[in-house]
Order: C-alpha cells, then sequence, then structure tokens
C-alpha cells in the first residue's frame, strides 16, 4: 500500500493504543530486569554452566535441561512481578533428594550472579531477585560434602 | 587489626574464610596504620572450621616513633570464636542477625612500659558477642551490612598499653558499631566506631573510629584503605591517620 496510508494507520493505531493503555505503574523487578528476554537468557546460562560445572554438573545427570529451564524461569518470573505463576513443586520437594550441599548452593548463586550481570541485569536488580530467593536456602540445603 | 574476622577495628559474628559447613577455611592479613606519631603493624591468620568456629592469631607491633624513641610495644592475640546463632547473609525473610561470641587472649611482650605507667597487668582476655547482618538491596538497591559488637574488656589501647590500671580495673562493657555499603561485587565503603575504656590516669584514652574503602579484585584478595581516628595515645593527642590492610582468604 502507498506509504502515506501505511503510515497514517500506523499513527492511528498507536493513538489508540495510547488512548486504551492503563495509568503507568512503577515497574516491576521483572520489567527492571529485563523483562522476558534477560530472564531467559539468564537461566539459560545458569543451567548450561551449572550442569557443566565440576562442583554441580553431578546434580543434572539425567535431567531435563529443558525442563529445569523452563521451572526455574517461571519461578523467578512469577517472584519478580512478572507475568507468570509458577506451577511446580516447592524447592524443598525438587530438591530434597538431591542432598545439595552448602558448596553446591554457594556455587549456583555465583553462577547465577554472574548470569544476571551477563544479561545486562543492573546492580539493584540483582539484588532484589537474590534477596526473595535467599531464604530458599535452608529448603535447598539438604546435604552434606563427604 | 586484632586478627579476629570482620572489619578493621571491630570483629563481627562471620567465621573467616570461605569455608561451607563442611569445609575448613581460612584467612591471613597485613595492616599498617601511620598516624601523626605513632606506627602500628598487625598481621595475623584465621582458620574458619565448618562455618562454626575461627580460631585466630595476631601480632600487633607498636612503634613510638619520635615520642618515646626505642619504644616498641609488641602484643599477641589468640582468639577463638564461636558461631551461635543465624544466618548474615541468607535469612533475609527474618530479622534474626548472624550472632557469635567470642574471646580474645592478649598478652604484651613488652609488658614494662605498661606497667610503669599504671596498667595492673601485662596480660588479659576480653570477652565479646557480635551480632552481623547483611540486607540484600539494603540501601539504594545497595547491599548493606551492619554489625554490633559488645566487648567486655579492660585493655588500654587495645591492650598495648596493658591492662586495667589506677583509674579502673574492672571488666566494663564497651560497645563497637559497623557500616558497610556494597557499591558493588568488588567495591565496598564504610565506618566503624569503638568506645574504649579510660583506665589509666597518666594517659588519656578516647574512642577510635575509621572510614574505609575495600576492593576485591578477586574473591581471594580484598585491600582496604582506611582514614583512622585514634584519639589521644600514650600523652600525645589527635592521633589520626592512615590505614592500609591486605587480606587474603580462602
Amino acid at each position: 500500500m502507498p506509504r502515506r496510508t501505511a503510515s497514517a494507520i500506523a499513527i492511528a493505531a498507536s493513538l489508540l493504543c495510547a488512548c486504551a493503555a492503563p495509568p503507568h505503574a512503577s515497574p516491576t523487578l521483572y520489567e527492571r530486569m529485563g523483562g522476558e528476554r534477560a530472564l531467559r537468557q539468564a537461566v539459560g546460562e545458569m543451567v548450561d554452566r551449572a550442569s557443566t560445572d565440576p562442583h554441580t554438573a553431578r546434580h543434572f545427570e539425567d535431567v531435563n535441561l529443558a525442563h529445569v529451564k523452563k521451572g526455574l524461569f517461571e519461578q523467578f518470573c512469577d517472584l519478580s512481578g512478572g507475568p507468570c505463576r509458577y506451577g511446580g513443586d516447592p524447592m524443598g520437594d525438587v530438591h530434597g533428594g538431591m542432598q545439595i550441599t552448602e558448596g553446591d548452593f554457594y556455587t549456583m548463586v555465583q553462577i547465577l550472579r554472574d548470569a544476571l550481570g551477563h544479561a545486562g541485569v543492573g546492580e539493584r536488580e540483582k539484588n532484589e531477585l537474590l534477596r526473595m530467593l535467599a531464604p530458599f536456602k535452608r529448603d535447598i540445603v539438604t546435604g552434606h560434602a563427604p | 587489626m586484632e586478627g579476629a574476622a570482620g572489619g578493621g577495628l571491630v570483629p563481627w559474628a562471620v567465621v573467616a574464610g570461605y569455608g561451607t559447613r563442611d569445609q575448613v577455611g581460612g584467612s591471613a592479613f597485613l595492616t599498617q596504620v601511620h598516624t601523626r606519631d605513632f606506627d602500628l603493624r598487625s598481621f595475623g591468620l584465621a582458620v574458619g572450621l565448618h562455618d562454626r568456629v575461627e580460631l585466630s592469631f595476631s601480632r600487633q607491633r607498636f612503634d613510638a616513633g619520635s615520642v618515646i624513641p626505642g619504644l616498641l610495644l609488641r602484643m599477641d592475640t589468640v582468639g577463638v570464636k564461636v558461631k551461635v546463632a543465624g544466618d548474615a547473609v541468607y535469612d533475609q525473610d527474618r530479622w534474626m542477625p548472624q550472632v557469635a561470641v567470642g574471646v580474645m587472649h592478649k598478652h604484651d611482650l613488652d609488658a614494662t612500659v605498661p606497667k610503669a605507667v599504671g596498667a595492673r597487668k601485662g596480660s588479659d582476655t576480653d570477652f565479646y558477642v557480635s551480632a552481623t547482618k547483611l540486607w540484600l538491596a539494603g540501601l539504594a538497591g545497595r547491599n548493606l551490612l551492619l554489625n554490633g559488637t559488645l566487648r567486655y574488656t579492660r585493655a588500654n589501647q587495645f591492650g598495648l598499653l596493658g591492662f586495667g590500671g589506677d583509674r579502673n580495673d574492672q571488666l566494663r562493657l564497651q560497645p563497637e558499631v559497623s557500616a558497610a555499603v556494597m557499591l558493588n561485587d568488588r567495591l565496598a565503603v564504610g565506618g566503624e566506631w569503638r568506645w574504649k575504656p579510660d583506665n589509666l590516669g597518666a594517659f588519656q584514652e578516647q574512642d577510635a573510629g575509621d572510614v574505609f574503602v575495600a576492593w576485591f579484585p578477586s574473591r581471594y584478595v580484598a585491600l582496604t584503605v582506611a582514614y583512622a581516628k585514634l584519639g589521644a595515645i600514650a600523652g600525645k593527642p589527635d592521633q589520626k591517620g592512615a590505614y592500609a590492610s591486605l587480606q587474603l582468604t580462602y
């Protein structure tokens, strides 16, 4: 179609959208982290690194990594106010039989911090997300190193 | 400064090293303080067992410079600290801090001068309790650490001028506080303040504090520079100056 018509339709559409949009609420942590793009990248890197890191790899043997990434994304998205509802099991149940040690847990925290940084998540948002995740440590760490 | 894990002037409730509850970790440090009239050097080692018990040893060397030429006061400090409750970092959903209790046994190797100026003893033991907590994103999105320590002591100038004196010879409670903000994973700024006894009639003693910047080029190395206010020492007023510390942690 002629360019002028296309532009007119685009302008009209954006005006309609502006009228229909709700008043601007303060952005959620999810949005401030960079939304779906940033979180999927961070979770992807986190699981890829953890499944190959010598400290934590043993917990990922015979595990469906795509399934883990989906679950983690959903949970972080839910916790940070994103448009998701985590539908998986509680953290204690998920990790229960795995005998995760404190050392494994701290390795994961560092991997997650690095992955968030690589995905462009800022200092404040990294700290806020970790603040929400920190209390899960007592559900997740159930094992002792030999 | 005294060897226990914590800030430069104040021991915290954290256990030295990166050892988890299944591991042993540790740290070593070297600190140099230079005020108008004096030099103080301190070095030491600490071992953390299973993130529960800390054993530390440090040696302080206090050089009286031109004030009393040739005067060198040396002190050894042996410390034991036990974490008794809480998790400074991971209990983000609770008010509870990490709490530890500790003792520091201090021994002056050169006790003649301290006793000559009125100190009752050349060695003694401090008892303390510390509560430490890190608030993730606690201040403007940055991590904030606060520590409070209560110390039962009669040490004069940290013990360098002996213990107890003609003005007071009883163990007394002295509070100590620290605050630090992690600007990012590699840089922290903060300050400490330590209330101190004043047991010697001969030399007034005042409270001490510092403001510091700590840089962590890697997780194993920390370099801290600070500006310290140590008050009057051995009759010389207003001792202020620079402080630098290198710490290696495993």
